[in-house]
């Protein structure tokens, strides 16, 4: 046996359960098809790319079977009716590379939409079996907060929080009660980590690591004995446990372990359970989204954005009596102007209207400094129909089926949806703004589903303790086996399911105490 | 730019990309000519960068026009300046993040920058 436990994908769950069971003193191997980010080579990606898209800092999407900002058709073999996109990053260390920071528990109703509201289904644990495991990833992530947004606490959060914006005391005058959002930003050095300096820089990279971010767990990780192998993309599992993975240069391997965690994200898990003939008829089905809504207007006085973390403030319409009939929603205000409104981007548009001089600075600040944004992420539906599989005449880089996304969005979330456009037009009209501009965006910020939890083998494909029905000692974490999406961000649920499954697999693979030095830091 | 405009400047765009370095009295001329389209001080602008858009721009000017820029030219410089981007034949080149919009946000800075 290579390893006691095999952990497929480096991201915040799997980082997570590899530190824990490395700590434990269990042999933990880390396969990633990604490679290792250098923050200060992403930096310069960043800094010199022309279109500062959200994989910009990071090595080429297309050569690591991984979906690409500038080419989704790349990558996603789209069957529709809606298109999706679902960017997220191969490398080590994740999607947290590039996320916004919002750690958020589920709201308790989220547990029991069925029981609750009449749809979707139920998990099958509550929040109060999630609640220790919450305060546990605050602990680790390095979670700013004071509210508990209506999820009860039994404990407070590591650091207090970030100071609200320009922009949110705008928006709070407007007649908004806004609360300061949970963020896993450092709002004091932490752990050995930087604090955020406030520079609406946090997508796609945080500067100093302020924002918390996976790699943090994989050094622990790995300073704990566990072994990474990068740059190794797992093809296909064979109960036992083999694990058979390949490289781009062409080489190939076995490694044997005697459980598999999967946490390799709401795509790449059904693509390998399929891959590997493995799971029941619920592999990849239940697909669901983050669908936002962006508003974008110019406030009537200037609201200072680029001055803060990218959101600080947000207004919590994720549950009540309605949500039988559509969607909620949690709307965040925007720190960081409008998505194309930057100084640089809005200079390049004005100067070709012929503005120079002093006139284009003038324009350049007056227009900067109103500009104020909204976005609501809707909470999705899970439906059959919706789902994940295999492509089967497109290979990606590494030789496998690409995959195939089905997707329609529900009525439900369309009324959320319009709901959300509506709060965003009223109160940018109390407060005077112009030029009031709604759409919906383009890239959902994070997919759920596809290898849901539950007690029926027929419509789910793990248990409650997040085994596979019928698959003695492989585990699936990560957004994938949420039954229901909520509309909080899904990260800090990642982390309390992670941490509650390594501590579930901690007395199965426990055979040495961990080196010294296990914590992260 | 029409299509035959912007042919043109991109062969004389390629042309320059190997010709020689800015000289000082090119630079000081062209570092003159961008304080007055931008209007600020001409110690706000940073002398190597400016070498480093003179270059890359070299390609946009016959010989003296640097002294009676035409409407492209005017427009390429400021761009520089403003938005840190050049256009060469081989698309947008990116010579700068910390340019003078962001200068009309004082407290700000670029995406991937923490603090100016």
């Amino acid at each position: 046996m290579d390893a006691d436990v095999a952990v497929v994908g480096s991201g915040v769950a799997g980082a997570l359960v590899a530190w824990r069971l490395a700590s434990a003193g269990a042999r933990v191997v880390i396969l990633e098809a990604g490679t290792r980010v250098d923050r200060a080579t992403a930096l310069r990606h960043f800094q010199s790319s022309p279109d500062r898209a959200l994989d910009s800092p990071y090595p080429d999407s297309a050569r690591v079977g991984a979906p690409s900002a500038k080419d989704l058709g790349q990558h996603y073999v789209q069957e529709g009716p809606e298109f999706v996109s679902g960017l997220y990053l191969r490398a080590v260390g994740g999607s947290t590379w590039h996320w916004l920071g919002t750690a958020m528990r589920l709201h308790p109703h989220d547990f029991r939409m069925r029981s609750r509201y009449g749809v979707g289904v139920d998990w099958p644990l509550a929040y109060q079996d999630l609640e220790p495991w919450y305060l546990q990833a605050e602990r680790a992530l390095g979670v700013a907060g004071e509210d508990d947004w209506g999820s009860p606490r039994s404990g407070p959060y590591p650091m207090p929080p970030h100071p609200a914006s320009g922009a949110d005391f705008a928006v709070s005058r407007a007649g908004a009660p806004l609360k300061l959002l949970p963020q896993a930003r450092n709002s004091r050095v932490y752990e050995g980590r930087a604090a955020c300096c406030g520079a609406a820089s946090c997508v796609p990279i945080c500067p100093v690591g302020a924002k918390y971010d996976a790699s943090v767990h994989v050094a622990a990780a790995l300073r704990a004995g566990a072994r990474l192998l990068e740059a190794t993309a797992v093809q296909r599992l064979e109960p036992g446990w083999r694990v058979h993975w390949k490289r781009r240069d062409g080489s190939s391997g076995v490694l044997t372990a005697g459980r598999v965690v999967v946490a390799a994200h709401a795509v790449e898990t059904p693509r390998l359970l399929l891959h590997s003939g493995l799971g029941g008829p619920a592999v990849g089905r239940y697909l669901m989204a983050g669908n936002a809504v962006l508003s974008t207007a110019l406030a009537a006085e200037p609201v200072h954005p680029y001055g803060a973390p990218q959101a600080t403030s947000g207004l919590d319409l994720r549950d009540g009596p309605w949500r039988g009939e559509r969607s909620g929603f949690l709307l965040a205000v925007s720190n960081d102007g409008w998505p194309d409104g930057s100084p640089d981007r809005l200079a390049g548009r004005l100067i070709r209207r012929g503005l120079a001089g002093r006139a284009l600075q003038e324009a350049i600040r007056d227009h900067v400094l109103r500009q104020v944004a909204l976005v609501s992420t809707c909470e999705d539906l899970p439906l059959a129909e919706n789902r994940v599989d295999l492509a089967p005449d497109a290979p990606d880089a590494f030789g496998m089926p690409r995959p195939r996304l089905r997707y329609r969005l529900s009525d439900w979330t369309r009324r959320g949806q319009a709901e959300a456009q509506a709060v965003h037009a009223r109160l940018l009209e109390a407060m005077g703004a112009a030029e009031i501009a709604h759409s919906t965006a383009a890239d959902p910020g994070y997919l759920l589903g596809t290898c849901r939890m539950g007690e029926d083998p027929g419509e789910s494909v793990v248990d409650p303790d997040l085994e596979g029905h019928g698959l003695r000692g492989l585990h699936l974490v990560g957004s994938m086996v949420f039954p229901t999406a909520g509309s909080s961000p899904p990260t800090l649920t990642v982390a309390a399911l992670a941490l509650r499954l390594a501590a579930r697999l901690t007395g199965a693979c426990a055979r040495r105490p961990g080196p010294a030095g296990a914590a992260p830091g | 730019m029409d299509a035959f405009t912007r042919r043109a400047f991109l062969a004389a765009v390629a042309a320059a990309l190997v010709a020689r370095p800015a000289e000082g009295a090119d630079l000081d001329a062209f570092l003159d000519l961008s304080a007055r389209l931008c209007e600020v001080p001409r110690a706000r602008l940073d002398r190597a960068l400016g070498a480093r858009y003179l270059h890359a721009l070299s390609g946009w000017a016959r010989p003296g026009e640097f002294r009676r820029p035409g409407p492209a030219l005017r427009q390429a410089i400021l761009e520089a300046w403003f938005c840190g981007t050049v256009e060469t034949p081989g698309g947008v080149r990116v010579l700068e993040r910390r340019t003078l919009a962001w200068d009309a946000v004082p407290y700000a800075a670029p995406p991937g920058f923490c603090g100016r």
